[in-house]
């Protein structure tokens, strides 16, 4: 990866855009992409397509930045073949969110926002992952969609999420990252915590789901469920800490 | 007693007519046997008798009443159908070919009885395939699956037969037995209209003849007036000699170039 | 021959039968099930047991059986051993339709998706009719050329759907078109039953009549078959039983094309011997392909139409290797 200062930057997601944003360097972005409401700031500036690669091209980007969390691998291709520098985030854990921003704030010329917002996330992670520590380790699943049942596999930041808030995941390895899983899973007697983003779909699907009969230990409670602020839990981006700290919080609340 | 009569009967498909208007009678006891050239609308009469094609005009009765007043059902109980040939999508046996014969006989959740399976014995024998009666069908030969689709008819006990070219591919052995098994059934009192292309098979199988030319009529009558060479000759365009023979006089037809305008001349 | 050829089809639909209801995310004993049936066991196996997994099977089982009824009757039909609700864009149908509801429709109007499934179902075989109509009226030839053309404009319309699909709608679309009875209830068992029993009796009434149309719809006519109205009422007799299948299950595919090719190497092919035997051997092969789809990887779900189509492919090769 090549560093030299960099004056007109495109972010291609939401997550990516808010981390250059927490980096300070809001400044560099002409405009942002459709998809993209988060910071305030954000929604001052112009919008493009961002899977588009003539729009992408248009705005004449000094680097371009993508994430593995939604952007499509060929768009990287198509810009890297035609000369244009693409930098691309993998973020799959709260680790994994320090090191990008301090990669990112390397690229952006901006080393000293990276490092603090890197030792930012680490700190807040450690801090929330500590409370977790002293209450009880429950078994639960991170649900992306009631219906198919969608939930999310080890190696994904949900799972991340889930373990660093003390929650063992019971969703199946070895079926890909967000696979679909046996609706058994949710009279599973080992199941003791659904964590879901709140979204109004998802609250009125599970409005239906605790109906029916395989939604029965969810509606007795047995099974607890614990909504997250929806865009913070929803990408990987520098309010993912926030979600961390909100399921934290949700889990000291109930005794 | 009149089985099927057709008045000013007119057929064809789509915006052509193919025949018509034609005139028929065909009693009981009695086989008419239909010639012509190649496209003179043999097979298409045949299908407006048997009801399979709606008339464009003119009417068909059957036993007085009309034809399009009848049910499919009704109709085959009584018409037995031989088509010129044979499509076989799925291997049926002879026997499960020649059982189908017996589906107007039976209700749609009626399973086949000891009388069906008599019928379809009695036919096989008939055309003598009864030791072939697991063959696939598939598996014949153009010439027998006319004796299979023979004894299907054959199965139904039919009162009446239409015969679309029934000798087709068959061995001279077999169309002699063809025009007996015919003429047996007809003593019986089973009527018959057979669409023939070899005129000493008609002579000896027809009673009455009708000679269809490019849709219409160009003669009719009894066998022994209309298979003469003076009429084959005119309607087919062709020189007719007129042989003697121990059976029954042989029909020959002779090649005369630019034969139409030609008066036909008899020798022998 | 004959019997013991029954007796290992029963036989087989009920051992796919255990196996469905031995098969599920929660690791259930044999004992408990069977304790589940009779109603014995703790409320939480019951639950998973009589409201997850019976339903789940009598789905599998009706779906499955409507898809071989269909095709079975459809290639008696159009003397074509390759017709198929697939083919005949019937199933396309029911799953553009399917799949736009599961995309376009808020969460709380999803419960709607089978009767958009149904509502395709019937508009591509009231297009692939009209389309086939010809100045003789509705041939077979032509209803297959016209289901081949409704058929690309499905999977067309398909295509573009899953290309616009948010993230999160994706996996249910996908669901769709490719086939997963991990929505079954027991109200989608209920509703299904009706939509199966009826056009599968219509069927069964023109057993006879559809072993005459595989000689010939001439042939079939001088035997006392009125065909234009039994080729009208034997299309829509299929194509109710697939729209019903692809209003509950998806587009599981082969089963309707390659269960009856199967049955006919058993019991011949006359349909009346045939259409009730395929229609066991794919409720028992529906079955056996959802056992698989879930046992294959662990606690997760496999589309149920691409095992169906995996199973298939090779069953298929066999045939045709066979056959030549």
């Amino acid at each position: 990866m090549e560093i030299r200062p960099v004056a007109r930057v495109l972010t291609l997601a939401p997550d990516v855009t808010e981390l250059v944003f927490a980096l300070g360097a809001g400044s560099l972005l002409p405009a942002v992409p459709r998809s993209a409401n988060f910071p305030p700031a954000a929604a001052t500036l112009a919008r493009f397509d961002e899977r588009d690669v003539e729009a992408v091209i248009s705005l004449r980007p000094e680097l371009v930045v993508a994430t593995t969390a939604g952007t499509d691998p060929r768009l990287v291709e198509s810009l890297t073949a035609l000369g244009v520098p693409v930098a691309t985030t993998d973020v799959t854990s709260c680790d994994r969110l320090a090191e990008a921003s301090r990669l990112l704030g390397a690229l952006l010329h901006r080393e000293a926002d990276g490092a603090r917002l890197s030792a930012s996330v680490l700190d807040r992670c450690a801090r929330a992952t500590e409370r977790a520590r002293r209450l009880p380790a429950l078994r639960a699943l991170y649900v992306v969609w009631w219906d198919p049942l969608i939930v999310a596999a080890p190696g994904t930041f949900h799972d991340d999420l889930l373990r660093r808030g003390g929650l063992q995941n019971l969703a199946p390895t070895s079926a890909g990252r967000y696979p679909l899983a046996s609706r058994e899973l949710l009279l599973d007697p080992r199941l003791e915590v659904v964590v879901a983003p709140d979204e109004a779909d998802l609250r009125t699907m599970l409005r239906a789901l605790l109906e029916r009969p395989e939604g029965r230990r969810l509606a007795d409670h047995s099974v607890r469920t614990i909504w997250l602020p929806a865009d913070p839990a929803s990408r990987p981006g520098p309010r993912l800490v926030d979600a961390l700290e909100a399921l934290v919080r949700a889990r000291e609340a109930t005794p | 007693m009149s089985m099927l009569r057709a008045s000013r009967l007119c057929g064809g498909y789509g915006p052509r007519q193919v025949v018509g208007p034609v005139d028929l009678d065909i009693r009981a006891g009695t086989c008419v046997g239909v010639l012509g050239p190649n496209g003179a609308g043999k097979s298409t009469l045949l299908r407006l008798l048997a009801g399979i094609l709606p008339p464009r005009d003119g009417e068909v009765l059957l036993l007085g009443r009309s034809l399009l007043g009848w049910r499919r059902r009704e109709v085959a109980r009584l018409v037995g159908f031989v088509p010129q040939s044979l499509s076989v999508a799925f291997p049926l046996t002879v026997q499960e070919m020649v059982m189908q014969g017996r589906a107007p006989h039976l209700g749609a959740w009626q399973p086949a009885g000891p009388a069906d399976e008599a019928a379809v014995e009695a036919a096989l024998v008939e055309v003598g395939l009864a030791d072939r009666r697991n063959v696939g069908v598939h598996t014949m030969s153009g010439g027998e699956r006319q004796l299979v689709l023979l004894a299907r008819a054959l199965a139904g006990q039919p009162r009446l037969l239409l015969m679309d070219e029934p000798a087709t591919g068959l061995d001279i052995r077999h169309q002699l037995d063809l025009v007996d098994t015919v003429r047996r059934l007809v003593r019986t009192g089973v009527g018959a209209v057979v669409v023939l292309h070899d005129w000493n098979l008609a002579a000896r199988l027809a009673d009455g003849v009708l000679i269809l030319q490019e849709g219409r009529v160009a003669a009719r009558g009894a066998s022994g007036e209309i298979m003469v060479p003076e009429v084959l000759g005119e309607v087919f365009g062709v020189v007719v000699d007129r042989l003697p023979a121990p059976g029954g006089p042989v029909l020959v037809p002779r090649a005369v170039p630019h034969a139409r305008s030609q008066q036909p001349t008899v020798e022998g | 021959m004959k019997r013991s050829a029954d007796a290992v089809l029963v036989l087989a639909l009920l051992t796919a039968a255990a196996a469905s209801l031995l098969t599920g995310g929660a690791a259930l004993s044999p004992r408990q099930v069977a304790g589940a049936l009779i109603g014995t066991a703790s409320p939480e196996v019951e639950a998973v047991v009589v409201s997850l997994r019976l339903p789940r099977l009598a789905l599998a089982l009706l779906v499955g059986g409507a898809l071989a009824l269909a095709g079975t009757a459809l290639q008696s039909l159009l003397a074509n051993p390759l017709a198929d609700p697939f083919l005949l864009g019937i199933s396309g149908g029911g799953a553009a339709a399917a799949t736009l509801a599961v995309v376009a429709l808020p969460a709380a109007a999803l419960g709607a998706v089978p009767l958009a499934a149904v509502a395709g179902a019937t508009a591509a075989t009231t297009l692939v009719w009209w389309m086939a109509r010809g100045p003789l009226g509705t041939s077979s030839t032509r209803l297959i050329l016209a289901g081949v053309a409704v058929n690309a404009a499905a999977s067309a319309v398909i295509l573009l759907v899953l290309a616009l699909a948010s993230g999160q709608r994706l996996p249910g679309a996908l669901a769709v078109t490719m086939g997963s009875l991990a929505n079954a209830s027991p109200a989608a068992a209920w509703w299904l039953l009706p939509y199966a029993l009826l056009p599968a009796l219509v069927l069964l009434h023109h057993g006879r009549d559809l072993g005459l149309l595989g000689t010939g719809e001439e042939s079939a006519a001088g035997l006392g078959v009125d065909v234009p109205v039994v080729r009208r009422r034997v299309f829509l007799a299929a194509a109710a039983l697939c729209g019903g299948a692809v209003a509950f299950a998806g587009v599981i595919g082969f089963v309707g094309l390659v269960t009856p090719h199967l049955c006919r190497l058993v019991w011949g092919p006359e349909p009346r011997r045939l259409l009730v035997r395929a229609g066991i051997a794919g409720a028992a092969l529906t079955a056996l392909g959802d056992v698989v789809a879930r046992r294959l990887v662990p606690g997760a779900e496999l589309p149920v139409g691409v095992v169906t189509a995996v199973l298939g492919v090779p069953f298929f090769v066999v045939l045709l290797r066979r056959s030549a």
